[in-house]
């Protein structure tokens, strides 16, 4: 956990009209993708090239001594995170645990749950956290109904898709 | 004299063929080509013979550049082409003295599929088991002329025959190094009353990687110290149903080479020295085999 802000009860008004004004407000930003098998230069290219294919793509970053891939969304755009593994078997390889980083809204799930709405994904996305208990900043970020980011790794079954969450903070203004 | 020519049979076989098997440097390799993606290396290898055991001033020096295309069908399964551009001349003594014949052009073409039937990934690691299967279309010429009259069956550029190659090549790869094994047989078929010898080889090749040192963040171009063995068997030939008596044997080369590895290149070289030559007959001996390569992910 980290990056847990506490808005200011006078501003949350404001902040939530001007965050659901941001482009970018509901979308998944980012998907680093652990990509088993990748140990030399010449195969992170091919990853590299079947993953800027997927849809909302914009760029991909390998680190060969972490194998892993990052995808990054175009601007205003959020990556088609369903097909990122598809792409990895394609280019040769396996693709293991993938880290996101959403951007949506939270809400209570009749349950008691906690979910990410991603809109531009349409995705709805249940939130874990580890040890089980839920930070005190989140429900301040549940109640003030702003955009937030949240990272942390991508999980759960075809019809409950889940992050265990890393971080979860504010979006900011800029 | 066309007798004597035939003998370094072995010699241009291995040359050809082991253009047509296309990495690590001097074979295939298990590593995947992406799906719809493809891969595209030219080579060009240089052998030279004048180890001649009759001591007749014979001299072969073949010069060949294939250039191997690479395009993955799927994940698993690999499609090659090779088109071989090739000069051969042979340096001999008659009784009006010394001559030279020569010819080149267009090779044999290779197709080759190679399919990952085994894959077990890891973080920064990798093994694989690819069975592959080609066939060589007689696209060379195999009936050129010299002064002397028709050149012999194993200067042409040419076999003039359909042949079949199969075989396995196992990978294992780390970030710190690799480790490839390839066992091939070629199964040469007769065309014009002739048939080369059946061929068989084991290649195996190990990559150390020398530079960097330490791995930093994103995908830094590597440096390999590479040393592979080539082992090669070839049958007799046969002409008009009778074996050649100083045509096929056994070569095993070492091949210290080096590799530069980026995401979009990789730029190798290797000598293959013969460490033990068991030649049949009279066959012209190989001096080495030289590699240049460039392989290009498009």
């Amino acid at each position: 956990m980290s990056n847990c802000s506490t808005p200011r009860p006078a501003l949350l008004s404001l902040l939530a009209l001007l965050a659901l004004s941001l482009p970018m407000q509901a979308e998944i930003r980012k998907v680093t993708v652990a990509v088993d098998g990748m140990s030399c230069p010449f195969c992170a290219f091919g990853v590299e090239k079947r993953l800027r294919k997927v849809e909302g793509v914009e760029s991909v970053e390998i680190s060969t001594r972490d194998g892993t891939a990052t995808a990054v969304a175009n601007v205003g755009g959020s990556v088609a995170i369903e097909k990122i593994p598809a792409a990895v078997e394609a280019a040769g390889f396996t693709p293991g645990i993938m880290v996101v980083e959403a951007v949506g809204i939270l809400s209570r799930e009749a349950e008691g749950g906690l979910v990410l709405d991603v809109g531009g994904a349409k995705l709805r996305l249940r939130l874990t956290f580890p040890g089980g208990g839920v930070p005190g900043g989140v429900f301040e970020l549940l109640d003030s109904g702003a955009p937030v980011i949240v990272r942390g790794p991508f999980g759960g079954s075809a019809q409950v898709r889940e992050i265990s969450v890393e971080s979860i903070s504010q979006v900011p203004e800029s | 004299m066309v007798a004597t020519l035939a003998q370094m049979s072995l010699v241009l076989l291995v040359a050809i063929t082991g253009v047509v098997e296309a990495a690590p440097i001097t074979f295939n390799t298990a590593l995947p080509v992406p799906q719809g993606e493809g891969i595209f290396r030219i080579q060009s290898r240089y052998l030279r013979s004048t180890g001649d055991p009759i001591r007749s001033g014979r001299k072969l020096d073949v010069f060949a550049l294939p250039v191997v295309a690479a395009w993955g069908a799927t994940a698993n399964l690999a499609l090659f082409s090779v088109v071989p551009i090739v000069d051969k001349s042979l340096d001999l003594t008659t009784p009006a003295g010394g001559r030279t014949r020569r010819v080149s052009g267009l090779g044999d073409v290779t197709l080759l599929a190679r399919y990952t039937a085994f894959r077990r990934d890891q973080k920064g690691a990798t093994f694989r088991l690819a069975p592959f299967l080609g066939v060589e279309v007689p696209t060379g010429e195999d009936s050129e002329r010299d002064s002397l009259g028709q050149l012999p069956r194993p200067l042409q550029l040419g076999s003039g025959s359909w042949d079949v190659t199969a075989g396995a090549v196992a990978t294992r790869q780390t970030l710190a190094w690799e480790f490839d094994a390839s066992l091939s047989y070629k199964l040469n078929t007769e065309a014009r009353d002739f048939e080369f010898g059946d061929l068989a080889r084991l290649d195996v090749s190990y990559q150390h990687r020398l530079s960097p040192r330490e791995l930093g963040e994103g995908v830094p171009a590597f440096v390999y110290g590479v040393l592979e063995s080539n082992i090669v068997w070839s049958d007799r030939n046969a002409s008009g149903g009778i074996n050649d008596p100083s045509s096929g044997g056994v070569v095993w080369y070492l091949a210290p080479g080096l590799q530069y590895v980026t995401r979009r290149l990789v730029v190798e070289g290797a000598v293959q020295i013969p460490a033990w030559q068991d030649l049949n007959g009279q066959a012209l001996e190989n001096d080495f085999i030289g590699t240049l390569s460039l392989r290009v992910n498009f």
